[in-house]
């Protein structure tokens, strides 16, 4: 097939499988560059389908695709949304399989054409020797930034992906990120040993249909108003991200009493049937907002989402273009807000203290690592990844004071961000280093109060009755779920 | 408000240990765990909470003490009269389980994908609709379902399970009816979350998930007990072997059998203390358990003499031995389990 016959063969395929007309930009091109061998980075903005293109890739070719992704909630959205899709040779490998389900999923792993695993689990030796068994035809490396060492998300799982890719026999790979600036780039070319002929496709990470602002207020008290004024005079569906699950349920609750509006928590402490609940309630706009910890599934593909307010600055500007990503994905006008209160830095700094390991700890478990298995949270088992990959000890002291470093620097930018009063969308075209000038306008962004109505953004009309989540009767629920007469 | 739940399973006369209660509800059966549990009427929430964090338990603990509602003492923990009020006053028909027993019988996690996806898949199919968001993500329910499907029809499981919730939830209490359904997915039904759930009862989202897992698990004895219904195949898969392990079965047979102590460690190959623990837990569960087949008349006049106190918290096995007597710590504790038993039927 020449480039043309491909190209078209590529657009039936997307009109056939996933109902769609015309690519996203960035998609034909990623497609484009695997369908000729080359493995590709490409660096595509928020919103913008990044996993059809892997999706697409095994659909055309009928091959196997493996996808490692760092986040199970992820993988787990991904295999919801394909399933959904009709695409139903898709697994998750996670280490939230029973085992049961692990023995089932391994007995049967060759009749899965689409497989999902995290890093960690690649490191068990029965499951990666059965799928270094089956052919792979793309390696899907999902959030590649976390490759890199100075990134802020940076998984120590992730530096095995190199020698993972090589053991598999060097398969055509795809990494995939929304954010990645020169250095990082370098850092996951070389990470995954791409050959030289491998090709990078980067779109800018600007998203120009959502606005963005930052407005500062004196207290914490200034902050509920602010936001009651918001939510109830800019047009929803919202999200609204928080660093704290206390804090997100008590907005949820000061939002369900002093408004009408439909709100729901979404964070870590919710099961998994409650989550898909809460995700669905959402999506079939039965939820007007969501107040969500970072734990809101990034694979939550809802295109008409309006605002996206942060209540509780990020750790890393790279993390704030992620969620604000979340936004606008239908191309129409949305905005950012992040709601700010001078000294609301110093709950990202504790938080920071808290999730990186001290010195006395590092050396203790670093001579004990045998007590690190029973410890489940995300610090021990950071620490943990990384005494695996038997590092010496002065250089994981050394990573873990660099890493401190780099991650107050990230924390920096952010407040930076914040307080600049250049053109807000120029400073993260700057941060991430593209070398492009903004040509700033009333639609751009602003710090201060924001005129929604400007923007025509204001709410349109009464948000629908609360009854629609309403606990119903039993024979009622019954007869409507099976189509009862009642 | 601090967690109270917990203040139901201690008393204001029986000092209890924490301990005994955390290894209960998560399912540790050791034979001196079932002994205390036994002691302190547990045993039927064996399995209750399989994932209570050590953690989680003991802050919820400190936190009932630091409040006065338990008093802590060596001998362990005793309800307060602050406490006893404390659980008077917040009771609710949502507050404590019915039927904890049945956390023994079904794999309540297999159960809960298997009974949530069975009734999606039935809704979804009354609709004709055959495109949607699974609502479970369990592997292992996805494929028995499946299975399930190739040799019955779609039809037959929307008709079993929607007769068997309405016959069954016709039975409950209607505001758990209520609460069950709210939770269940289908067609243009997405489910309500424990906390929209709680919020609109002004109940605690722990207390909805309790009285859901308490009425799914009911279910599950419901449908097991009909066996005419074809959906029962779905059920018995999630069947757990009850509080007799397969290994405790074995010894048990080889014990009614007549094979003494020495001799099932002989055709078992099992140490002796892991024998000597298989029969404590037989003789915990088994109510009819022959104790003059270890216990002898002289025995037990040693044992009656030794332990007139009718405390039997407060025998302590050092006591024979102070009191000149040498036996196996198993009698000791036969004899334990055997007045309890009989304390119990008094």
């Amino acid at each position: 097939m020449n480039e043309i016959e491909i190209k078209t063969k590529l657009q039936q395929v997307l009109k056939q499988e996933f109902g769609f007309e015309n690519f996203k930009p960035g998609q034909a091109e990623t497609l484009m560059s695997l369908v000729e061998g080359h493995s590709t980075l490409a660096i595509l903005p928020t919103g913008t389908g990044k996993s059809l293109c892997y999706q697409l890739y095994g659909k055309f070719t009928h091959q196997r695709v493996l996808v490692i992704s760092p986040l199970i909630s992820l993988m787990q959205d991904q295999v919801e949304q394909m399933k959904y899709n009709r695409i139903s040779q898709v697994v998750a490998l996670t280490s939230k399989l029973t085992g049961q389900e692990r023995d089932f999923v391994l007995h049967n792993l060759a009749n899965y054409q689409f497989i999902f695993a995290s890093p960690e689990i690649l490191q068990n030796e029965l499951i990666f020797n059965q799928l270094r068994r089956l052919p792979i035809g793309l390696l899907v490396v999902d959030e590649a930034h976390c490759i890199a060492k100075w990134g802020p998300d940076f998984r120590p799982d992730y530096l095995i992906l190199g020698k993972i890719r090589q053991l598999l026999g060097q398969p055509l790979t795809l990494a995939l990120t929304a954010t990645a600036t020169h250095e990082v780039e370098m850092t996951i070319k070389k990470q995954l040993r791409f050959e030289d002929d491998s090709q990078v496709i980067r779109y800018s990470i600007d998203r120009p249909n959502i606005f963005l602002n930052v407005e500062e207020v004196e207290s914490e008290m200034a902050k509920n108003d602010r936001l009651l004024e918001l939510v109830t005079t800019i047009q929803g569906p919202g999200l609204i991200y928080f660093s704290s699950k206390k804090k997100a349920d008590e907005i949820v609750e000061l939002l369900t009493r002093k408004t009408n509006l439909r709100v729901a928590a979404y964070h870590a402490d919710l099961n998994l049937e409650d989550r898909f609940s809460i995700q669905h309630q959402f999506i079939e706009n039965q939820l007007d907002v969501i107040c969500a910890t970072s734990a809101f599934g990034m694979g939550v593909n809802k295109k008409d989402i309006r605002y996206v307010i942060h209540y509780h600055l990020p750790a890393d500007l790279e993390s704030y273009v992620q969620e604000i990503g979340r936004a606008g994905r239908d191309g129409q006008q949305s905005i950012a807000i992040l709601l700010y209160v001078p000294g609301d830095e110093s709950l990202q700094y504790t938080m920071q203290i808290d999730s990186a390991p001290q010195k006395n700890e590092i050396d203790y478990y670093y001579h004990h690592p045998e007590l690190l298995k029973d410890l489940q949270d995300e610090n021990h088992q950071f620490l943990k990844a990384f005494i695996n990959t038997q590092i010496s000890l002065p250089r994981l002291e050394s990573f873990f004071t660099k890493h401190r470093q780099d991650k107050s620097a990230a924390l920096n930018q952010m407040i930076a961000y914040i307080h600049t009063e250049q053109c807000k969308r120029q400073f993260i075209l700057d941060a991430f280093k593209e070398n492009r000038t903004v040509h700033h306008n009333e639609k751009c962004c602003q710090s201060g109060p924001v005129d929604v109505a400007m923007l025509g953004l204001e709410k349109k009309k009464q948000a629908e009755l609360k009854s629609a989540l309403k606990m119903q009767n039993y024979h009622q629920v019954l007869a409507e779920l099976f189509a009862q007469e009642k | 408000m601090a967690d109270w739940h917990l203040l139901h399973f201690f008393d204001q006369r029986q000092p209890r240990k924490a301990t005994v209660l955390r290894q209960i509800l998560t399912n540790k059966r050791t034979g001196s765990v079932l002994f205390w549990g036994l002691r302190y009427h547990y045993l039927d929430y064996l399995n209750a909470v399989p994932r209570f964090d050590v953690k989680k338990f003991n802050d919820v603990i400190d936190e009932l003490i630091a409040q006065k509602w338990l008093q802590s003492s060596a001998q362990g923990l005793q309800l307060t009269s602050q406490g006893q009020e404390v659980i008077a006053t917040h009771r609710t028909r949502y507050s404590f389980v019915d039927h904890p027993e049945l956390n023994q019988k079904f794999d309540y996690q297999l159960w809960q994908a298997i009974l949530l996806l069975m009734v999606q898949v039935a809704s979804e199919y009354r609709y004709h609709n055959s495109n949607y968001y699974v609502a479970n993500q369990n592997l292992k329910a996805q494929f028995v379902i499946k299975s399930w499907l190739q040799v019955n029809t779609f039809e037959m499981l929307a008709a079993e399970i929607s007769e068997c919730l309405t016959q069954f939830l016709d039975q409950c209490d209607p505001a758990k009816a209520d609460l069950f359904t709210a939770k269940l997915v289908g067609h243009t039904q997405n489910g309500l979350s424990d906390g929209q759930i709680a919020s609109q009862l002004g109940i605690s989202p722990l207390e909805v998930s309790w009285t859901w897992r308490d009425l799914a698990l009911q279910l599950a004895a419901f449908i097991q007990a009909r066996s005419n219904l074809k959906i029962g195949q779905l059920v018995q898969i999630t069947a757990l072997p009850g509080a007799l392990t397969p290994t405790i079965h074995q010894t048990a047979m080889l014990f009614n059998d007549g094979k003494t102590v020495d001799q099932i460690i002989q055709i078992r190959r099992l140490r002796r203390s892991t024998i000597e623990e298989h029969l404590q837990v037989l003789a915990i569960f088994q109510p009819d358990f022959p104790y003059e087949k270890v216990l002898s008349e002289s025995d037990l006049k040693i044992l009656s003499r030794v332990y007139a106190e009718p405390d039997i918290d407060q025998w302590r096995y050092a006591e024979l031995q102070q009191q000149g007597f040498e036996m196996p710590f198993l009698k000791f504790r036969l004899y334990a389990i055997m007045k309890t038993h009989g304390e119990c039927n008094e």
